[in-house]
C-alpha cells in the first residue's frame, strides 16, 4: 500500500522522492529498524516527519542521501527509494553524485573550522571550481538566500565559529544551498537553537520550499504544522499516517496518530 | 492553658537537644595519631605518601635545575680566563696565522690530488706495481719489523752473527711467504682505489717484493727504475708543486715559532692556575680541621704541603714574554706576501697543456679560484694582525660570544681547550631537520591512513604495531644503525642509477642522513599516535557535513579533517623534535661524532658528512671531566642550552594544543 498527501497539490506536484516499502537494518538484516515505509514528497514542498524517538525518521532521512553507507553493518532490506525516477541503490549510482543533489541540515549546527567564505564555498571548491566571480558569486547568492547576507557581509574572511548558534545553522543551511541541490533534507535543525532562532529559521525554510524539496525531521509538532505541506507520522519503524499537513493535526484517521499528536503518548 | 504550653514548650527543647548530641557523636571526627600537631590519621597518611612523592618530584626537578644553573653559570668566568691566558699568551695569535697555513695546505692539497690522479692516469700500470710492491714491503716489514730492530741493537760479535743467521732464514721465510693468498687479500683491501688488479701486475709486485726481501731489504733497481721513469716524464709538474709546498716555509717557520712561544706561556700560566688552586683548597681545609681542633703536627704537616704547593707557582711576566712574539711578528706581512706571490709562481709553472686527465686540469682551476679567495682572507689577517694586543681585555660578553658562536669545539688538546657550540648545535640541528623530513611525512601519513581510511582489522594491526617501534631501546636501534644500515646506505648511494638523489652519494660511512634516518624511525612512533589523536579528536560532525555535501573520502580527509586537527599535527610534530634533538644513543653510535663545522659549501652533499652533537658530546666527553673543571663546566652549560631547547619546544606544544582545546 502507497501512503500519499490527500492535498489536491499532490496530482499537480510531481512527487520527486518514491519511496517504495523501503526496509532497512543497522546489523545486516537482523533487526529492521525501518520496516515496510511508503510515502512520496512532492516536488517543492516540505514534509515533515514526526514520531517518538527512535521510530526510524533519522534513519529513514538518512536514507534518502545514502549518509547510511557509512555504517559498515546498514543495509537496505526490501523495496527502494527513487529520486527522480532513479532508484539510488541500484549498484550503477554513485553516492558521492547523488548527495551532490541531495544536500543535508545537521540538528547540531556543525560549520567548519574555516572563514564563513570557505564554509560557504566549500561545496563549490570540492566539484573543481576555483573561478573567483564565480565562487564570489555563489556564496553571496546562498548567503542571501538563507537571509544571512546582511548579518555578515563585512565579515566574510572571519572563522564560521564567532557566529552566533542561530547563525551557524543558517550558515549550514547556506553551505548546502550554495551547491544548488534538488533536495534538502535536515534533521531537527532548530532542536540546538533558542525560540528566536528556531523562528528565523522556520522562516527561512518557507522562503526556501520555492526552490528546494525540503524534508525535515522535526520533534516539535507546532514546527511541523507550522512548516509543512506534509507529514508522516512514524511510530516504531512504521508509517503510521502520511497525508496533508492540515488533516493530520485536525482530523487524523487513525488514533494513535490522535494519541501521540494530542499528547498522549511519545 | 498557660502551664500547659510551657511544658509543651521544654519538651520540645529537651527534644532537640537530645537530637544535637546524637547528631555530634555520629559525625564526630575521629580523633586520629596526633605527633607535633600534625594528624596522622589513615587519612592523613595515604595523602601524605601521595602528596610526599608528587612534591619529592618537584624538589628533584627544582635541585637539577638549580645544579644545572650553578654548574653551567661557573663555565662563563673560567671560560674567559682561559681565552684570556690564550691571549696573553700569544696562542690566539698563533691561531690567526695557523688558518693561513692551514689555506695554503687546503690550495696544494687540490693540486696534490689532480698531480697523483695525472700520475695514475699516465703510468697506471707501473704505478700499480709499484703500489702493491710497496704494501707487500710494509707487510714484510711489519712482520719482522721487531726482529731487525732488535738485532741491529746487538753488539758486535758472535751472538750477533747467530742472530744475523737466523734471521736470513726468517727473512728467507717470509719473502717466500708473500705470495700466500691471505697475505695478498689484505693488499688488495688496502689498495682500495685500484680496483682491479690484473694478474700480470700482481705477479710482477710479487717478484719485486719477494727480491727486496732476499736482498736484505734494498728497493730493487727496477723499482727505482720506474720511479725515475715517471719523474722525467712528469718532472715539470712536479716541480711546480714542489714549488707550491716550498712557498709556505718560510710562513710554518715563522708560525712555528710563535706557537712554541706561546704555548710555553701558556703552559706556566696554567701550571700557575693549577698551583693557585690547590694553594686555594689545601687553605680551606686547613681552616676547616683547625676549626674542629687537631694536633699540631697535622697542622704544621698541611702548612708544609701550602708551602711546596706555594713554591711552584712562578710569576709569570707575559708582557716580557710576549716580546719575542712581538718581533716576530713584524715580519708576518712580508712573510705571507712572500707565500702568496710564490705560491701563484708555483701554480702557473704547472705545464697546464701537457696534463692529459681532466681532474688535474680542474685540480690547477679550482686552486686558481682559491688562490683569489684567499687574497681577501690575508688582507683581513693583516689587520687584525696590527691592532692585536695581547693585553686587549676580554669582557664576559667575549666568552659567551665564543661559546655560542665559537666554530670550533676541541678540548684534549695540550693548547687552550676551545668550547664553540656551534659545530654541535648544527651538527643536532641537521641531524634533526633530515629526520623530521622523513618523520613527518611518515608519521603524519600513517596516522591520516589508521584514522581515516583503514577499516577497523587493519588499524587494529596497524596502530599497536606503529606504537611498538616505542618499544625499541634507543641503543639497540643504533647498533643496528652502525653495523647494518650503515653500510646498507653507503652501498645504495653509490649505485649508479640512483645518483639523482640530492646528497648522493655519501662521504662518510656514519653520516647525518643516517642518524636522520634512525631518528625519523624514533620519532615516528610519538608523531603517530599524538597526530592519531589529534585526528581523532576532530568531531564525526565535521566530515559527516562534508560528506552529506558531495565530498569523497579524500577530499573531506584533506579539506577539512586535517586542517581542522592542523594544530594538534603540528604539536605532534614539534613534540616528535623534542625527542629528536634529546636523543643520544643513536646519535652517539651513528652521526660519526665529529666536532667540526659541517661544511656547507658542499650543498646537499652536506647530509652525507660526520658530525657531533650536543647529546653526543655530554655523553662523550664525560668521562674525562674532573669536577669542577672547565670540560665539566662547558658540558653542564651544553646541558643547560639542551635543556632550554627542549623547555621551549615543550611549552609551544602547551600552547598549540591549550589554545586548540579553548
Amino acid at each position: 500500500m502507497v501512503a500519499s498527501p490527500t492535498s489536491q497539490d499532490s496530482s499537480t506536484d510531481p512527487a520527486l522522492i518514491n519511496i517504495d516499502d523501503l526496509g532497512f537494518s543497522y546489523n545486516q538484516g537482523k533487526t529492521e529498524t525501518i520496516q515496510g515505509v511508503s510515502l512520496h514528497c512532492p516536488e517543492k514542498q516540505v514534509t515533515a516527519f514526526i514520531g517518538p524517538s527512535g521510530c526510524g525518521k533519522s534513519t529513514l532521512l538518512r536514507c534518502i542521501n545514502r549518509m547510511n553507507d557509512l555504517v559498515e553493518t546498514s543495509k537496505i532490506t526490501r523495496g527502494s527509494i527513487n529520486i527522480m525516477g532513479q532508484d539510488i541503490n541500484a549498484p550503477d549510482v554513485d553516492a558521492i553524485e547523488l548527495r551532490k543533489q541531495v544536500g543535508m541540515v545537521f540538528q547540531k549546527y556543525n560549520p567548519f573550522p574555516k572563514s564563513i567564505y570557505e564554509n560557504v564555498a566549500y561545496g563549490l571548491r570540492i566539484q573543481g571550481i576555483k573561478n573567483k566571480s564565480t565562487l564570489d558569486e555563489a556564496v553571496e547568492r546562498a548567503l542571501k538566500g538563507a537571509a544571512l547576507w546582511d548579518e555578515v557581509k563585512d565579515r566574510l574572511k572571519d572563522s564560521a565559529l564567532g557566529l552566533s548558534g542561530g547563525q551557524q545553522q543558517r550558515l549550514c543551511i547556506a553551505r548546502t544551498t550554495a551547491v544548488s541541490p534538488k533536495v534538502i533534507l535536515m534533521d531537527e535543525p532548530c532542536s540546538a537553537l533558542d525560540p528566536i532562532a528556531t523562528a528565523k529559521v522556520e522562516e527561512l525554510i518557507s522562503e526556501l520550499r520555492r526552490d528546494f524539496t525540503i524534508v525535515i525531521v522535526t520533534h516539535s509538532m507546532q514546527q511541523a504544522s507550522r512548516i509543512s505541506d506534509n507529514t508522516a507520522f512514524f511510530y516504531l519503524g512504521e508509517l503510521v499516517e502520511y497525508g496533508d499537513t492540515n488533516k493530520i493535526f485536525s482530523n487524523p484517521s487513525v488514533k494513535q496518530t490522535e494519541d501521540y499528536i494530542s499528547g498522549r503518548f511519545g | 492553658m498557660v502551664p500547659n504550653t510551657d511544658k509543651h514548650k521544654s519538651a520540645k527543647l529537651k527534644q532537640t537537644a537530645s537530637s544535637e548530641v546524637a547528631s555530634k557523636s555520629l559525625f564526630k571526627r575521629k580523633r586520629g595519631l596526633r605527633i607535633m600537631g600534625l594528624n596522622f590519621g589513615t587519612d592523613g597518611l595515604v595523602k601524605g605518601f601521595f602528596g610526599g612523592n608528587a612534591y619529592l618530584a618537584i624538589l628533584f626537578l627544582l635541585f637539577i635545575c638549580l645544579f644545572l644553573w650553578k654548574s653551567a653559570i661557573g663555565f662563563v668566568p673560567h671560560y674567559r680566563t682561559e681565552l684570556k691566558d690564550a691571549r696573553r699568551s700569544g696562542i690566539e695569535l698563533s691561531n690567526i696565522i695557523a688558518d693561513e697555513t692551514k689555506g695554503h695546505q687546503g690550495i696544494y692539497n687540490i693540486l696534490s690530488t689532480g698531480f697523483v690522479h695525472e700520475k695514475r692516469h699516465s703510468f697506471g700500470q707501473q704505478e700499480a706495481v709499484i703500489y702493491v710492491y710497496e704494501e707487500l714491503e710494509a707487510l714484510a716489514d711489519d712482520a719482522l719489523e721487531d726482529e731487525i730492530d732488535a738485532y741491529l741493537n746487538l753488539d758486535d760479535g758472535p751472538e750477533k752473527a747467530a742472530a744475523a743467521v737466523g734471521l736470513k732464514a726468517k727473512i728467507d721465510a717470509a719473502s717466500r711467504a708473500i705470495p700466500a693468498a691471505e697475505l695478498l687479500d689484505p693488499v688488495k683491501l688496502r689498495i682500495e682505489s685500484l680496483e682491479n688488479i690484473s694478474e700480470e701486475v700482481l705477479a710482477q709486485a710479487i717478484g719485486y717484493a719477494q727480491q727486496y726481501a732476499l736482498d736484505d731489504y734494498t728497493t730493487p733497481a727496477a723499482i727505482a727504475a720506474i720511479n725515475k721513469d715517471i719523474n722525467s716524464q712528469m718532472g715539470d709538474y712536479g716541480k711546480a708543486l714542489n714549488h707550491c709546498k716550498a712557498s709556505a716555509k718560510d710562513l710554518n717557520t715563522l708560525h712555528e715559532a710563535i706557537e712554541q712561544n706561546a704555548l710555553a706561556t701558556f703552559d706556566l700560566l696554567k701550571k700557575n692556575r693549577e698551583a693557585e688552586e690547590s694553594v686555594k683548597t689545601l687553605t680551606t681545609g686547613l681552616e676547616k680541621i683547625q676549626k674542629v681542633g687537631t694536633s699540631a703536627e697535622e697542622v704544621a704537616k698541611r702548612k708544609k704541603q701550602i708551602n711546596t704547593a706555594e713554591s711552584t707557582i712562578i710569576k709569570v711576566d707575559t708582557n716580557a714574554r710576549i716580546l719575542p712574539v712581538y718581533a716576530l711578528l713584524k715580519k708576518h706581512d712580508a712573510t705571507v706576501g712572500t707565500m702568496k706571490e710564490e705560491l701563484r709562481a708555483g701554480i702557473s709553472m704547472i705545464p697546464v697543456e701537457s696534463i692529459v686527465t681532466q681532474e688535474a686540469k680542474d685540480s690547477v682551476t679550482l686552486a686558481n679560484k682559491l688562490l683569489v679567495e684567499f687574497d681577501p682572507i690575508i688582507s683581513e689577517n693583516r689587520e687584525i694582525l696590527k691592532n692585536w694586543r695581547h693585553d686587549e681585555e676580554l669582557t664576559t660578553f667575549d666568552s659567551l660570544k665564543a661559546f655560542f658562536f665559537g666554530s670550533v669545539w676541541n678540548t684534549g688538546s695540550s693548547r687552550q681547550s676551545l668550547f664553540g657550540i656551534l659545530p654541535l648545535f648544527t651538527g643536532s640541528l641537521l641531524i634533526s631537520a633530515v629526520a623530521m623530513c622523513f618523520a613527518i611525512p611518515l608519521a603524519v601519513g600513517a596516522a591520516i591512513y589508521v584514522n581515516q581510511f583503514a577499516n577497523k582489522r587493519e588499524a587494529g594491526i596497524l596502530k599497536p604495531t606503529i606504537e611498538f617501534i616505542q618499544a625499541i631501546p634507543s641503543v639497540v636501534l643504533g647498533l643496528f644503525g652502525v653495523l647494518v644500515v650503515a653500510g646498507l646506505l653507503k652501498d645504495i648511494s653509490q649505485v649508479a642509477w640512483l645518483q639523482w638523489i640530492p646528497g648522493f652519494p655519501i662521504a662518510d660511512r656514519l653520516n647525518v642522513l643516517l642518524a636522520g634516518i634512525l631518528l625519523a624511525f624514533m620519532a615516528s612512533p610519538t608523531i603517530f599516535t599524538l597526530a592519531e589523536d589529534a585526528l581523532n579528536n576532530v568531531p564525526k560532525a565535521h566530515a559527516e557535513a562534508s560528506l552529506a555535501m558531495g565530498a569523497n573520502k579524500l577530499q573531506t580527509t584533506l579539506k577539512v579533517i586535517v586542517p581542522a586537527s592542523l594544530s594538534g599535527i603540528i604539536a605532534a610534530v614539534m613534540l616528535g623534535f623534542g625527542r629528536v634533538i634529546g636523543e643520544t644513543m643513536v646519535v652517539l653510535l651513528v652521526a660519526g661524532n665529529m666536532a667540526k663545522m659541517p661544511d656547507f659549501t658542499a650543498g646537499f652533499d652536506v647530509i652525507g658528512q660526520s658530525v657531533h652533537t650536543m647529546t653526543g658530546i655530554i655523553a662523550s666527553e664525560n668521562g674525562e671531566a674532573v669536577p669542577g673543571s672547565i670540560l665539566w663546566e662547558g658540558l653542564f652549560m651544553v646541558g643547560l642550552v639542551l635543556f632550554m631547547i627542549s623547555l621551549t619546544i615543550n611549552s609551544l606544544c602547551q600552547r598549540i594544543i591549550n589554545r586548540n582545546k579553548a
